[in-house]
């Protein structure tokens, strides 16, 4: 369970990225983070994975202060970047082998590695080819599944989908639905509100550094949720 | 983790360009280089032998001891084909006489003036400056082109403590330097080995060479540690690169020539030429005051051409002689201890500063190791010193030569037998001295190693990794 309690961070030239945060990602619910760029979403995601310290408030992952134990914490959440840019060098399972055994992971098999690879949807040619050669789809995938086989409790993503073709955005999310059904809380950041919509259990919306909106999947698909994001966006700043 | 890290980093560099270029110099350069000192020092040993039997060739049946010239040839240093150092410059040869004291020779000729111009492409070269330049270029980037391929803020929502990954990093880059030059190295000695020209592996020599590698490891490992700080302390790869090459000029070039600059500045010292002409003065004066103090003795008591005057000359001058030779020995030794002190200080000086350059160290430990360096000179002296005073207390001073203004010259040739006289032989320092002066260079290299890595490791902790 991810968990943000008043989360705040002012950056040292008085900035305000986040203003008092608070929200939760229950086991086998999937958290969209909606909002514009600079609004928030990402300082949030690097709270989370103690590359900031926040300035009030806390973040936990499974009840775990992040600031006060953050090598605890992490052992429980994975994490997808926008841009996956990997070890070009390597073949797909070498960078997967990598970040496995970075998680933790240190006994599995090469049929482990290509059964993950399979899952996101590589093609088999792709698993023992240079990354370099990738397409940024195709890394993308990779990224994901390096998430996938820390099998951690929490997934953090975010943009995970900027850059997916249609086919893989629709893979993509049969993939978030099948790690809800295993009882993963995914918390993910994202323009793609239409993505969002067809996912998550529950959305909010940031701008500003605040969360203006919360919405769970009865609510927000009850009204027009464009709309209400559309609305947000354009009205001036607080 | 840290060996996964390891592992990895060894790969990700195994794999890159860099690996490569550095293999192909490693394994052209350094067996090269060993191959041709060795080559230059087997000609140098020919030189010494064949010096030594035309002198002793020449030295045969007796010698008057008034003008007879007593030589003593220097070998050369078998590891001056690790490191040059001071062995062209040093005095080869030095020639102890009556008259102008000792005089030394370097009477090497010119065989290669571009490697005169340009320095000679030895071990020293190649460690200090060649592999040094290649560490940097492994780990300039090694923390921003992480950062800048997103793979270090992969890493970091890991839980793993960021020194594992710094440790990783090190070691990674460094382990995987070690196989090309490990590789180079063991060649370039098998090379010297069966060429014959010198045997490596034993007793001393085997320890020498054994300190002269690892003193190299540690040299290059604390371009590996800088290299690791710069990247930590900058976020582009393109300005750690820029930054590490203009510290990299500064401490390979600048600081150990400035040093000496430096030195002379705050603590000047007299020349060689103006101290040989104060000796030359010194020397003068007396033997004006003994040719005039003989002169008196010659003109009131002495003025008898017979060999009963002549027993009694002798008999007069002994004292005389024996006065002004202690004033002119204790004038020359006056002077030579002044420059020598105030020669010493500004080395202690220019070596002190220079030291801030672990080039300066690198160079100090490995010339000393050599029997090339500073100690070896000094040692150069001492020995010649000491067999000038022996040569002329058994050879010298069996005869003399006066030349008193107006009433002629004095002399006794002193009929010597070229076979007694005292031959020179080369004592090079043991191990164990030369470790007494070297170990405050080979912990310097340690020292620069921890704190290099201590600073990257203060800035890692601390670096933003978004």
């Amino acid at each position: 369970m991810l968990q943000a309690i008043d989360l705040t961070k002012r950056y040292e030239d008085g900035l305000l990225a986040l203003d008092h945060i608070n929200f939760e990602v229950k086991q086998g619910e999937i958290f969209c983070l909606l909002g514009a760029n600079g609004a928030g979403k990402t300082t949030t995601m690097n709270l989370f994975l103690n590359f900031i310290e926040p300035s009030d408030g806390t973040a936990f992952i499974n009840s775990i202060d992040v600031t006060k134990e953050p090598l605890e914490a992490k052992k429980y959440v994975s994490y997808v970047s926008e841009n996956v840019m990997l070890y070009g060098n390597f073949t797909a399972r070498q960078n997967l082998d990598f970040f496995a055994k970075l998680g933790g992971k240190t006994n599995l098999t090469k049929d482990d590695y290509y059964k993950v690879m399979r899952r996101v949807g590589l093609q088999e040619k792709a698993f023992e080819a240079k990354l370099k050669t990738f397409s940024k789809g195709m890394r993308q995938k990779l990224g994901i599944s390096i998430a996938i086989i820390k099998d951690a409790d929490n997934i953090l993503l975010d943009e995970p989908t900027s850059g997916l073709d249609p086919k893989a955005g629709s893979e993509f999310l049969t993939i978030l639905q099948d790690l809800k059904k295993e009882g993963k809380a995914v918390f993910m950041s994202t323009h793609d509100i239409f993505r969002a919509k067809t996912v998550a259990d529950r959305v909010g919306i940031m701008k500003d550094g605040r969360l203006v909106m919360l919405r769970t999947r009865e609510e927000f698909l009850e009204v027009d949720l464009e709309k209400i994001y559309l609305d947000y966006m354009q009205e001036p700043a607080a | 983790m840290i060996k996964t890290i390891i592992q990895k980093e060894m790969l990700d560099n195994m794999l890159s360009l860099r690996f490569m270029i550095t293999l192909v110099l490693c394994l052209v350069l350094i067996p090269l280089s060993i191959f041709v000192s060795a080559r230059q020092y087997e000609k140098s040993l020919q030189d010494y032998n064949q010096s030594v039997s035309l002198y002793r060739e020449s030295m045969h049946g007796m010698r008057n001891a008034v003008d007879v010239e007593v030589r003593g040839i220097r070998p050369p240093s078998p590891f001056s084909i690790f490191a040059g150092g001071l062995e062209k410059t040093l005095p080869n040869e030095f020639v102890s006489t009556r008259d102008s004291g000792l005089l030394m020779e370097n009477n090497r000729t010119i065989d290669d003036p571009l490697s005169a111009l340009f320095g000679k492409m030895d071990f020293l070269f190649l460690v200090g400056i060649v592999l040094s330049l290649m560490a940097i270029l492994f780990t300039f980037d090694a923390v921003t082109r992480e950062a800048e391929r997103g793979t270090l803020r992969l890493a970091v929502s890991n839980s793993l403590p960021r020194h594992h990954i710094l440790i990783g990093k090190y070691a990674g880059h460094f382990f995987t330097f070690l196989i090309p030059y490990a590789a180079s190295l063991l060649i370039g000695i098998l090379v010297l080995s069966v060429s014959g020209i010198v045997n490596l592996f034993q007793g001393e020599y085997l320890v020498r060479l054994l300190v002269i590698i690892a003193a190299s490891l540690l040299y290059i490992s604390v371009f590996f540690n800088l290299g690791l700080l710069v990247s930590t302390l900058t976020r582009r790869s393109l300005t750690a690169q820029i930054s590490l090459l203009f510290i990299w000029v500064l401490l390979i070039f600048v600081l150990p020539r400035a040093s000496h600059i430096a030195a002379r500045i705050v603590h000047p010292v007299k020349t060689q030429q103006t101290v040989n002409l104060e000796k030359a003065l010194v020397r003068k004066n007396i033997e004006d005051e003994k040719a005039a103090a003989l002169n008196q003795e010659f003109s009131r008591n002495l003025n008898d051409n017979t060999n009963e005057g002549a027993l009694k000359y002798e008999e007069i001058r002994a004292p005389i002689v024996a006065r002004l030779k202690q004033k002119e020995n204790e004038q020359l030794a006056s002077i030579e201890r002044e420059y020598r002190l105030n020669k010493n200080r500004q080395l202690r000086l220019a070596s002190g500063i220079s030291r801030i350059s672990p080039l300066a160290s690198f160079t100090f430990a490995l010339t000393e190791l050599s029997n090339t360096g500073i100690i070896q000179m000094d040692n150069i002296f001492e020995q010649a010193g000491q067999f000038h005073e022996t040569i002329n207390r058994e050879v010298h001073s069996q005869g003399y030569k006066d030349n008193i203004p107006g009433l002629g010259m004095r002399m006794r040739m002193g009929w010597i037998n070229t076979e007694s006289i005292p031959k020179f032989y080369m004592q090079n320092p043991r191990l164990s001295q030369t470790m007494q002066k070297v170990w405050i260079d080979i912990f310097l290299l340690f020292f620069f190693n921890i704190l290099f890595f201590a600073a990257a490791y203060m800035f890692f902790i601390r670096y933003d990794v978004r």
